[in-house]
């Protein structure tokens, strides 16, 4: 198709395009890619916002102790396309989740980049995972 | 590479990549919210809109909200201004979007990786559907001043039912996700 029919088709065409599986606004060197964890407790906090959303939860260790957790997820736009709003969660809410945890031990795990979300269970209802 | 290239690329910290750190990290999109640049902005998973008028192509990028404009009916200036996203002029070869675009600065990655560019870069882009819902892009770079010989690079992207939506690139929000989620995980890993 040439310019002179898309012009005379409609002043204005206009095409939109999503890219593939690519890694995200950042990279993940600092998680363990290769073994995915999973952590339950309660949720504390839930941030829908860029660059990336987060979960806060607090989790009981096997000696009673509460760590407070940081999950990251995609950015909200990514995690809308897939089902996931800003009221998924709420704080109080019962979690389970999957999480590709830091390298060095740090509370800090990454569950989902762009469409493809590890398993994050909220009173017992399963999440959209892509 | 020239040797002043592969100085360059040497000297990048970034987040993705074979040197992939989160320690340090000079990316200027990670760093400053600067522009992604072309052809870079295609590593990032996000959507764009290409919207023909007659006589000039926008090209929408999702990510950073940053948008082209692509001159159908001029050529280049004589001595363009050095500018972020440069100056595109573009035609169509039968089914194909021909981008030609000169008068970058030096300031962007060509991508993830780090590899740097001079404001000698020279970059034509051609996009074409393969089918109704797959857009092909290729791209070829030319630095002599970075790079010994021309490269190429192309990416497939799929149509998009879903409207285009809000992924700005705020300096508050960065440095805050970065303090609360990337920093935790550099060093010995405090808790």
């Amino acid at each position: 198709m040439n310019r002179k029919l898309l012009v005379s088709v409609s002043l204005v065409v206009c095409l939109v395009f999503a890219a593939g599986p690519a890694v995200a606004h950042h990279g993940t060197a600092g998680y363990d890619m290769d073994k995915a964890i999973t952590v339950s407790g309660v949720v504390t906090g839930f941030d829908w916002s860029n660059p990336h959303c987060v979960i806060h939860l607090d989790v009981k260790t096997d000696s009673g102790e509460v760590q407070h957790w940081l999950l990251e997820l995609a950015s909200p736009i990514h995690m809308n396309r897939i089902g996931w709003t800003k009221n998924s969660m709420k704080p109080g809410d019962r979690i389970v989740a999957d999480t590709y945890p830091a390298k060095n031990g740090a509370p800090v795990g990454t569950t989902g980049v762009q469409y493809n979300v590890l398993k994050v269970v909220i009173n017992g209802t399963p999440l959209p995972t892509r | 590479m020239t040797p002043w290239a592969l100085e360059k690329y040497k000297s990048a910290r970034p987040p993705f990549g074979p040197n992939a750190t989160f320690e340090g990290i000079n990316d200027p999109v990670q760093l400053y919210c600067d522009p992604p640049g072309i052809p870079r902005i295609y590593n990032y998973p996000w959507q764009l809109t290409l919207l023909q008028t007659p006589k000039v192509v926008y090209i929408l990028y999702e990510f950073t909200r940053t948008w082209r404009s692509v001159a159908m009916e001029r050529g280049h200036p004589k001595d363009p201004d050095s500018t972020w996203l440069g100056d595109s002029v573009g035609r169509y070869e039968w089914d194909t979007l021909v981008v030609d675009t000169i008068g970058f600065n030096d300031k962007t990655w060509l991508d993830h990786p780090g590899h740097p560019h001079t404001d000698a870069l020279h970059i034509i882009e051609r996009f074409r559907r393969l089918d109704h819902d797959t857009l092909e892009i290729l791209f070829t770079v030319d630095d002599p001043r970075a790079y010994t010989k021309p490269f190429t690079g192309r990416r497939l992207l799929a149509s998009s039912a879903s409207p285009m939506g809000e992924t700005l690139c705020s300096m508050s929000e960065n440095d805050s996700f970065k303090k609360q989620i990337m920093d935790p995980t550099v060093g010995s890993g405090a808790k």
